[in-house]
């Protein structure tokens, strides 16, 4: 097991490499730092002094891959690959372009992301099997068919109708809670209700109806008849058998993206104001502020090359035939 | 005696686009306590269904009519939740796959102690107690410390095992038994057979074991009834049956069944197929298949009728009301009349016929090893000596017959030959040509001489593809077969070469049944112009009477190709019939080899005698 995580762990290096030189050709060579920099300053009347200025303000001036007119160990470490896209693996995330820290500011915004997006999983998941199993239970009746139905109904409208139709009702019309906003501690409740409810809401249809295969799959196996013969009810069937089988294809499905939760939801975040990491991220695609969007980049291959480890774990925690070696 | 379970005009339904299939249909049992009662009968006989509706355990679209009477209560008009206590409790069942029929993610003590829990009230300390009991009456060792272990950490026949712990755990006066021993080795059928043989006489439990296997009848039954296309058209008992089989259907069973005496013979047939069960029938519904039948049995319908000497069974012939009116010669039928010869196809390649006593395939010392690979760099930490140092050697128009159970290697043999697994070392040898050194283009041109049939016919065709395609595609592999007219053309011939008709060519596999999907693999086989066929276990997913017909079209393919064939079995009535030789494979190594005379008549191994007394004999009148 140890040898197996050591081994798995081992196997990303090389994958985060390239992602690591995939960001560095997308955002330093296909657009190079002069780019960047007339970007920022506007495309008229800059001066080549100004751009200049720009980029050694943020260590944009070194050359990209060899300093040639450094000595020794600077011919590698002063360049702007070193500097910028090495330095990601020791998660060193440099400052953006409005001069603050990007380190500071994931550790920061991610608790408003992690509000959000964990009672967000945790109530989809919940609310979603209880459904799936209801209509696994009433297979192949008129409850189960309008159920799909119905899946299919929400799967089809747009998330953002979802948000958009939640603020107007439950902050414009009703009053309930206000319609954007965040803040921290027991205050915070107020902002987070919404988000989580649309959130649940928006993903519901399609979880249900996923769910809702898993378990009639396992209903369609031997060991169910097996379980039938024995003269079990058939919620003891459903709950013990069939429910324990069919959380091995749930489980694994959810673990994987456990560690990029707290990347944050990027429309909802927008759109409730939460300054969260999604919020931010979209921000800085908005502002142009590539040393953020890079560092998401990387982030985001870094959590999900987690999840995936940690997917191939929880197999063997649900499943007593995996072992890993 | 009081009967144990009455079942009275039982019959069982579906509705389906072609109208009511009637799968059961009106059939009467009585099953005495503590006896073994036997329902005998193909696939789609409705043999399980008839179980599972006792049980009813039913897929949801089927429907059921008539009276189950166990002791003095109506099953199917019993509430659901009365019916729980019987499942189970006073009627269990086990079935035929082990491997899937138990939860993998329970421990096999929980899954015990949930019957024990629902019939006997048992928790905790005493029903793991009870448990452990159970594993051990039904000879699982070490009882204590298996019970927390999970399915997939038995063998096969242990499953089955712990699947009658389960069952025996609600102390049950009836087991029903569905095909519990199809899946499982000889050997373990054996055990398997013998362990519930000594069950049933301590707890003096009557069985229900429906079984498509005469061998089992014959070792296990008191009584046994025959169905046929969801009716039961005999019922004796066993000595009578085996002795003096009635029902002509029940005759052919007994006749197509290979063995020794049949060497050289071609197997009895029942020619078609069992008629789809959706249509209403006139007369007796095995008329259109039967040697012996005469206009009455198209136009009346035959009931099931006390027979001389006990026993019943449904046929005009022993009804003397109407057996009077059988006309005195009966229109006498060739029973394999069915497979036509067809023409041969095409002009056999040049030195094809040539040297009968040619060595085609010689295989020395071959071994097939598949490395064990651990820790972190997975580094090779041992190996898997799938097949260890097996010489062999195959001559034209001869059978050689690998034989031995599952996990003895005997199917990678087969594949390493074909090189569809890679040799570790060995030499193989397809007359001159060295097939381990052929690399590319070189192989791939090889590739014609030998070919495979496998097991199972339903899953190694393309479903995507038509019957033509599939029988075509090795021809535009190997460049051969002409244009595609041409090719057309030899699609036909060898359509016809193994019983079909030339027009099923532009139809699906699910639209066959098993035994004529088989044919289409062997005319995929064929249509290369092969000189090898390696036959991968190629009856053993057929019933007894379609497996008579693809073994005599194999013989006969054999005596007009001159076609050598390796055929990989655990079957041995079908290597007493058609093996010229016989290697028998034991954990990767060949333990007994020789001519199949000397070696099934006077065993040398210990191994061969094992599995040789394994087999069920069947007492038979032959």
């Amino acid at each position: 097991m140890i040898a197996y995580i050591i081994r798995r762990t081992l196997y990303a290096i090389p994958i985060l490499i390239g992602v690591n030189l995939l960001t560095f050709v997308l955002f330093f060579v296909v657009n190079s730092p002069d780019d960047i920099a007339r970007a920022h300053l506007g495309v008229k009347h800059v001066t080549q002094d100004a751009i200049e200025k720009w980029k050694a303000e943020r260590g944009y001036d070194k050359p990209l891959i060899i300093n040639e007119r450094a000595a020794g160990v600077e011919k590698i470490t002063g360049t702007i690959f070193f500097e910028k896209s090495l330095a990601l693996f020791a998660f060193e995330f440099g400052r953006s372009d409005d001069g603050r820290s990007i380190g500071q500011e994931i550790s920061t915004r991610m608790w408003p992301s992690l509000a959000i997006a964990v009672p967000t999983l945790i109530i989809g998941i919940g609310v979603a099997v209880s459904f799936a199993l209801l209509l696994a239970f009433f297979r192949g009746s008129y409850i189960d068919l309008w159920g799909v139905v119905i899946c299919i109904i929400m799967m089809s409208v747009s998330g953002l109708f979802y948000i958009i139709g939640g603020q107007y009702l439950v902050g414009k019309l009703w009053h309930l809670v206000p319609i954007s906003g965040y803040d921290v501690g027991v205050h915070g409740f107020k902002f987070i209700v919404l988000p989580v409810v649309i959130g649940v809401i928006g993903g519901l249809g399609a979880g249900i109806r996923l769910y809702r295969t898993f378990f009639l799959e396992e209903l369609g196996k031997d060991y169910v008849r097996t379980a039938r013969a024995k003269g079990l009810s058939e919620s003891r069937v459903l709950f013990t058998h069939v429910l324990k089988n069919a959380m091995i294809p749930i489980l694994t499905g959810v673990v994987v993206i456990l560690p990029t939760l707290f990347m944050g939801s990027l429309i909802l975040e927008s759109f409730f104001g939460i300054p969260g990491l999604g919020s931010y991220t979209i921000d800085a695609i908005q502002a142009q502020d590539f040393a953020v969007v890079r560092a998401m980049v990387f982030l985001g291959s870094v959590l999900y090359i987690l999840g995936l480890l940690l997917t191939d774990i929880s197999y063997t925690l649900v499943d007593p035939r995996v072992r890993l070696a | 005696m009081k009967p144990l379970l009455s079942i009275k005009n039982l019959s069982t339904w579906f509705e389906t686009s072609q109208g009511r299939l009637r799968a059961v249909d009106d059939i009467s049992l009585d099953i005495a306590p503590g006896e073994v009662f036997a329902l005998l009968g193909e696939s789609g006989s409705g043999k399980s269904l008839t179980a599972l509706s006792l049980m009813r355990l039913l897929p949801g679209t089927a429907r059921s009519r008539g009276e189950i009477w166990l002791h003095d209560e109506d099953l199917l008009r019993l509430p659901e939740i009365r019916m729980r206590e019987v499942r189970g409790g006073r009627v269990a069942m086990i079935f035929q796959e082990p491997m899937t029929s138990l939860n993998p993610v329970l421990s096999v003590g929980t899954q015990i102690g949930e019957a024990l829990r629902a019939h006997r009230g048992l928790k905790g300390k005493h029903a793991e107690r009870r448990a452990v009991a159970l594993l051990d009456a039904v000879g699982i060792a070490e009882p204590q410390r298996r019970i927390h272990d999970y399915p997939h950490q038995f063998s096969g026949g242990m499953k089955q095992r712990v699947m009658i712990a389960i069952a025996l755990a609600g102390e049950p006066e009836l087991l029903i038994a569905d095909e519990p021993t199809t899946a499982l080795d000889v050997t373990i059928q054996a055990q398997i057979l013998e362990l519930l043989r000594t069950l049933q006489k301590e707890r003096n439990m009557a069985i229900l074991l429906i079984t498509h296997d005469l061998g089992v009848v014959s070792q296990m039954a008191d009584r046994v009834a025959v169905m046929y296309a969801g009716e039961v058209v005999e019922l004796a008992s066993r000595a009578q049956f085996l002795s003096a089989p009635r029902h002509p259907y029940s005759q052919k069973l007994f006749d197509s069944l290979p063995g020794r005496a049949q060497r050289g013979k071609s197997l009895a047939v029942i020619r078609g197929m069992v008629p789809p069960l959706t249509q209403t029938f006139s007369g007796c519904r095995f008329a259109p298949r039967c040697d012996l039948a005469w206009q009455t049995c198209r136009d009346v319908t035959p009931a099931l009728l006390a027979a001389e000497g006990g026993g019943k069974v449904r046929c005009h012939l022993y009804d003397a009301n109407y057996s009077v009116m059988r006309p005195a010669a009966p229109p006498a039928r060739l029973s394999a009349c069915n497979v036509q010869a067809g023409a041969a196809v095409g002009p056999a390649a040049p030195g094809m016929r040539a040297g009968a006593d040619e060595v085609l395939l010689k295989v020395t010392g071959l071994k097939v090893h598949f490395p064990i690979r651990k820790g972190l760099f997975k580094r090779k930490v041992g190996e898997v000596r799938a097949v260890d140092g097996v010489s062999l050697a195959l001559r034209a128009g001869r059978t050689l017959a690998l034989v031995g159970e599952s996990g003895s290697g005997k199917t990678t043999v087969g594949k390493s030959i074909l090189r569809l697994l890679p040799i570790t070392s060995g030499d193989v040898h397809y007359g001159a040509v060295d097939l381990d050194s052929l690399r590319g283009g070189a192989l791939r041109a090889q590739r014609g001489a030998l070919q495979i049939i496998f097991q199972d016919p339903h899953s190694s065709m393309n479903p995507r593809m038509m019957i033509a395609d599939i029988v075509a595609e090795g021809m535009i592999a190997q460049g051969m077969g002409g244009d595609e007219r041409a090719r057309l053309a030899r699609i036909d011939r060898l359509l016809e070469q193994v019983g079909l008709s030339p027009d099923v060519k532009y139809r699906y596999p699910h639209e066959f049944s098993g035994g004529q999907r088989q044919r289409v693999c062997i005319a995929r086989a064929l249509a290369v112009n092969p000189r090898i066929i390696i036959c991968d276990e190629p009856t053993s997913a057929l019933d007894v009477s379609v497996q008579a017909q693809i073994l005599n079209l194999l013989k006969r393919l054999q005596d007009e190709l001159g076609l050598a064939y390796l055929f990989i079995t655990h079957n041995f009535a079908v290597v007493e019939y058609l093996a010229h030789d016989v290697a028998v494979m034991h954990q990767g190594r060949i333990v007994e080899h020789g001519g199949a005379e000397q070696v099934l008549s006077n065993p040398q191994h210990d191994y061969t005698r094992r599995l040789l007394s394994a087999v069920p004999k069947i007492a038979h009148h032959a």
